[in-house]
């Protein structure tokens, strides 16, 4: 593994823990992006005629799994040095890898309802330190054109008691009707950008009025004591056998939860 | 029997510990053990003589998911469920079922908490793991009753990996801290925080002395257990015999096809 990067960690660090998020630009190459566009096309298709119209986030909103195999699965990214910094001092030493999904919104979807992602406070009316982040990189450039992510600044630490869930968008606004009082920014990312969220952070998915689908896929990276469903769940032997022999100790480490193949 | 949740609540936030009396009948308890004893016996032997993690003569069975072991009436008991959905949240969850066993001629254990201590350096949090354990017997002084550390729950992580450095081990207890026996009257059931500081005690009489133990947990906790154990193991007869809270309370194990 390089261990030189360009990133000023403490920074990041300092910015993920006062917004919420963090981006890193240019951590992957655009060579590397368009390969994992080429391979993920017919997956994500196939899991879009597999779901229907009508997905659970609603008309022409997908999260796909993504195979926990090459070239989805690449140790340049996940375990990329400043990656792999950033994760140990926001969630510990010893955190891991969860889930693998992905974020596509299609052609002519409208705005998504302002959310948070997974159990916000683990006891009530206590805010902790993140348990969970979601590694993401979206596969395109993403602009107001495609759908790119909002976000509130700094809203990672409201409780769940102090705005209930299904009162968010009466809160904050919905669709382009803002309420003023709130001063959420886009997500605007370039290709090879890989950005770091705090799922508890208020977020939305925003209008796709381009022609293609803006696929993002999420790497969700947990402190080793939050439960998972799809883990739990999902109890067949999946990991490759060839592409675990190939990792690294620490790469192992962080993938030590996976199901490897006899 | 009736108990007041609101003081029960209180004096497990405090002590880490709380003990419910009178809450299982004897004849349930009887029955159970009768049911109990080859299963346990046939764990010990599994095990061998040096059973993992415990040492020598402890041993940790894990308890089958069917009745009577597991019994509406115990785990869905009203002020336990009242008691659970307080400490642990409305959507608790039923995680691991086993046991402790120490048989006749242990010793001391060392000084030590179950499960996860802390989720964050240097931020001790409310509960969120609870055993819930009920002795298949009275315990005593001589047959091996459990020492906790009252209070002990919210100490943070602690500079030695063996608890014993800090506690002193065996009889050599530093007089600085201050522990209790737990002995319990047949039918009690006793819930205790993961965290609080606890250990076995020498079981000096002729026979083992049984408790079963459902551990309960908030349901973001992760479980090592159930990632690793994934055989479909409970009864569908037995599951949809069940009330639909003790549906939920046993949400994670998997049915048999």
């Amino acid at each position: 593994m390089n261990e030189i990067h360009d990133y000023n960690i403490a920074e990041k660090v300092l910015t993920f823990r006062i917004n919420g998020f963090v981006v890193f630009e240019d951590l992957i190459s655009s060579e590397k992006i368009d390969r994992i566009l080429e391979a993920w096309k017919p997956i994500r298709n196939a899991d879009i005629k597999r779901q229907g119209e009508n997905p659970p986030r609603g008309w022409g909103r997908y999260n796909v799994r993504v195979p926990f195999r090459e070239p989805f699965v690449d140790q340049e990214i996940f375990d990329h040095p400043a990656v792999v910094q950033f994760l140990e001092q926001v969630l510990g030493q010893d955190y891991v890898w969860t889930h693998f999904d992905s974020n596509i919104p299609l052609p002519g979807t409208n705005y998504q309802n302002w959310h948070r992602d997974g159990r916000a406070n683990l006891f009530p009316e206590i805010m902790t330190p993140t348990p969970t982040i979601g590694a993401k990189f979206p596969l395109v450039d993403t602009s107001e054109q495609n759908g790119s992510f909002e976000v509130l600044p700094c809203s990672q630490y409201v409780t769940d008691e102090i705005v209930p869930r299904k009162e968010l968008d009466e809160v904050l606004g919905k669709g382009e009707n803002l309420n003023p009082s709130y001063k959420p920014i886009r997500l605007n990312l370039k290709k090879g950008s890989l950005w770091m969220q705090d799922g508890r952070n208020y977020h939305r998915g925003t209008p796709n009025r381009s022609s293609h689908p803006r696929d993002e896929l999420c790497m969700a990276m947990s402190r080793p004591f939050i439960f998972n469903t799809w883990l739990h769940e999902e109890t067949t032997k999946h990991f490759p056998r060839s592409l675990w022999e190939s990792l690294s100790d620490h790469a192992k480490s962080v993938l030590r939860l996976m199901r490897v193949q006899d | 029997m009736a108990y007041d949740i609101a003081e029960k609540t209180q004096q497990f936030r405090i002590n880490g510990f709380v003990v419910f009396e009178d809450l299982i009948a004897h004849e349930t308890i009887d029955r159970i053990r009768e049911a109990w004893i080859p299963v346990r016996d046939a764990g010990i032997v599994s095990q061998g003589e040096k059973p993992p993690t415990r040492g020598w003569g402890r041993y940790n069975v894990p308890v089958p998911y069917k009745p009577p072991f597991l019994d509406e009436n115990i785990f869905e008991h009203p002020s336990l469920v009242t008691f659970l959905e307080e400490i642990l949240g409305p959507d608790y969850v039923w995680f691991v079922f086993d046991s402790n066993i120490p048989m006749p001629g242990t010793d001391y254990q060392r000084w030590h908490r179950d499960g996860i201590n802390s989720l964050y350096p240097e931020i001790t949090t409310p509960c969120f793991q609870v055993g819930v354990k009920f002795p298949l017997c009275d315990t005593s002084e001589v047959n091996g009753s459990f020492e906790v550390m009252p209070c002990t729950q919210y100490v943070g992580d602690l500079p030695a990996e063996n608890l014993d450095d800090i506690f002193g081990h065996g009889t050599d207890f530093r007089d600085d801290f201050n522990s209790r026996r737990l002995n319990l009257k047949k039918g009690s059931l006793w819930i205790h925080d993961n965290r609080v500081i606890h250990r076995g005690t020498p079981n000096h009489s002729d026979f083992p002395r049984d408790e079963i133990c459902m551990a309960m947990s908030s349901s973001w906790v992760f479980s090592r257990w159930q990632h690793e154990h994934t055989d479909q193991h409970f009864s569908p007869d037995l599951w949809n015999s069940l009330s639909d809270h003790a549906k939920q309370v046993l949400r994670w194990q998997r049915l048999e096809e």
